[in-house]
């Protein structure tokens, strides 16, 4: 069964890979169908002839028995409402919302601040609906766009910042969020988990990672691929001539109502004050409400669920719970287990590289892969290997999670970032790295502090072996933000025209931020332990390799070859 | 209370920041970009379970 576990293991890793490279050219969701068909006929065949006919007929159950319907039913109504508040002119409202606050004493600063952190505020199933709803108005901020108040560079920063936020908003969600499908694993412990034990850590550590990514494009992907953007800069003298003049943006009143609506029932699902109740069934009446009230049509709120997240999650529990029914997880269990062997790595550095895996494997949606990794890190636990205990489990599901949310932002298989790519007009991959390093060094590390923390204490107040030091989180916050600054000023003031000497700078810096990252989290984890710590820091260092490796040394510069050519 | 404060500093932090990597570096500008960040902050720490 073991063998049989590791041939299943090596068909879904090679399928992803091959489709990660390119050499797959079809959605990830049929290549995840496709292997979970050759896990099964594999794994039939194998069990028929080892153990018979009996051992075959029991796979069925054992295979659909891994598929958790709840994160899939949540996210359904999630984008059913969402879909009820496009149609009804609520992402108008939201529009108008911001336009008022950008003439009130927050400024146009404050106002893009709170716009680069509002889908991780509003916390949708999918970062893409937001995304989509609000990328057209980001640029209209630049001079393409007609309102001509920011600097290409400036617009840069904007749009791959909100993109950044809204790629990783997913994760905290708690109607249907990628996180949930891991706080069903921790809710074996922990009784209130369901509530949303990993949405605070994930928040935090996407508010901080954000406003790091908006710093690394500002310094090193605009010098890195100086001519893969092809925004266009205001001519001299373009505010003067068109009059500073802005246009008002309006919105329907059912726009505000079916807004008030939203927000209401995004708190009712997330507090509960009219009692316990499924989170599907609340959304539900709020969208009925938004068919009464607003006036829109079923059709509308169906038009509202884009399919990408719904059957990359079915897909992602189908080739999980193939490999669960073959045993590919106790495989890559062993695998690890045996990485737990090698001195140098230890538990800490094993646990360093796991908590990277979905950073350094990006897929067009975070939920394909954990669906099929969580389960794993779980047997790491009090429930198989013991490695950990549950508040350490706890700990590195909350660095794991937030990883794996964001990875969908750097992924080059349609992930989230290509949104913001193509409304920027950049080369695809422009974002990768700022993506990346932030959710490597700055996001996993931080969010693990957090949970160690404060969060642990908030969930199990009983417990008085739970810190709740908030201190400690805000001195992390500010040594981790500190670290990446600098060494982001550092790469950009060393970066010349040698495109290879600047490559081999910005995996330096990975390897540093990398290696920082995983002592962090061995010391969230296993606390003053030196040798812990120094085996996280290896295993960091083997992670940021295999992430910073990835991060395109040039883009294609086809683009700009277009706009500049003789063609045009 | 704790969530409050904590989220409140990492949205002051992350707004001084964002500030920053927009060039908008004046010391208006970065009060407006830390009072941003508060809001949203604040608004982050409303949406949580506490």
């Amino acid at each position: 069964m073991e063998f049989l576990g590791y041939i299943t293991l090596a068909i879904f890793l090679g399928l992803m890979l091959l489709t990660l490279f390119g050499y797959i050219r079809t959605p990830v969701q049929t290549v995840l169908v496709l292997s979970t068909i050759l896990c099964l006929v594999v794994g039939g065949l194998f069990r028929f002839s080892a153990y018979g006919w009996n051992s075959v007929a029991l796979m069925p159950n054992e295979f659909l028995g891994g598929i958790i319907l709840h994160p899939i039913t949540a996210l359904l109504t999630g984008l059913f409402l969402a879909g009820g508040l496009k149609a009804s002119g609520g992402f108008e409202a939201l529009k108008a919302i911001l336009g008022y606050l950008r003439r009130s004493p927050i400024g146009l600063v404050g106002t893009l601040v709170i716009l680069i952190n509002l889908p991780v505020i509003s916390s949708l199933p999918c970062g893409r609906i937001l995304a989509a709803a609000l990328l057209p108005l980001l640029f209209t901020f630049g001079f393409e766009g007609g309102l001509g108040i920011l600097t290409k560079s400036q617009l840069i920063v904007l749009i791959g910042a909100f993109t950044r936020n809204s790629m990783g908003s997913c994760g905290p969600s708690p109607i249907g969020g990628v996180g949930q499908i891991a706080e069903g694993f921790l809710g074996s412990f922990f009784p209130t988990a369901s509530d949303g034990i990993l949405r605070a850590p994930q928040a935090f550590a996407l508010m901080l990672g954000t406003a790091i990514v908006a710093l690394f494009l500002k310094f090193v992907s605009q010098k890195l691929y100086p001519d893969d953007v092809a925004l266009r800069e205001a001519p001299a003298g373009f505010a003067t001539q068109s009059g500073g003049t802005e246009v008002r943006i309006k919105a329907p009143i059912q726009g505000f109502i079916a807004l008030a609506i939203f927000v209401i029932s995004l708190l009712i699902a997330i507090f509960q004050p009219l009692g316990k109740m499924p989170v599907q069934s609340v959304l539900v009446a709020g969208a009925l409400l938004m068919i009464v009230v607003c006036r829109i049509r079923l059709n509308d709120l169906l038009e509202g669920i884009i399919l990408l997240p719904v059957t990359a999650m079915a897909a992602g529990f189908l080739a999980a719970g193939a490999l669960a029914a073959t045993g590919g997880f106790v495989a890559l269990a062993s695998i690890l287990n045996s990485l737990v062997s090698i001195k140098a790595l230890g538990v800490a550095g094993m646990l360093a590289i796991f908590v990277q895996f979905q950073t350094i494997l990006p897929l067009s949606c975070a939920r394909i892969l954990t669906a099929a990794l969580v389960p794993t890190l779980y047997l790491f636990g009090p429930a198989q290997f013991n490695f950990l205990s549950w508040s350490q489990l706890a700990i590195v599901m909350a660095a794991y999670i937030i990883n794996a949310t964001t990875s969908c932002g750097p992924s080059p298989l349609g992930g989230g970032g290509m949104m913001g790519e193509g409304t920027m007009r950049a080369e695809t991959g422009f974002i990768k790295g700022a993506y990346t390093f932030a959710s490597m060094a700055v996001m996993a590390p931080m969010a693990a502090i957090f949970m160690k923390f404060l969060n642990l204490s908030v969930f199990q107040p009983s417990d008085p072996g739970f810190a709740r030091n908030i201190y400690m989180i805000g001195a992390f916050a500010l040594v981790i933000a500190g670290v990446n600054i600098t060494f982001i000023f550092l790469g950009s003031r060393i970066f010349n025209p040698n495109i290879s000497r600047n490559f081999f700078v910005q995996l330096l810096g990975f390897l540093f931020s990398g290696g920082f990252g995983g002592g962090i989290l061995a010391f969230a984890l296993f606390e003053m332990d030196a040798t812990k710590i120094c085996q996280g820091v290896l295993g960091g260092v083997i992670a940021a390799a295999l992430i910073g490796l990835m991060v395109p040394k040039t883009l294609s510069k086809r683009l700009s070859a277009t706009l500049t050519g003789p063609m045009l | 209370m704790l969530l409050w404060i904590i989220f409140a500093f990492v949205g002051v932090l992350s707004g001084l920041i964002i500030a920053c990597a927009l060039e908008m570096t004046s010391p208006k500008e970065l009060f407006q970009g830390a009072l941003g960040g508060l809001i949203a902050g604040l608004l982050m720490s409303a949406m949580l379970p506490h």
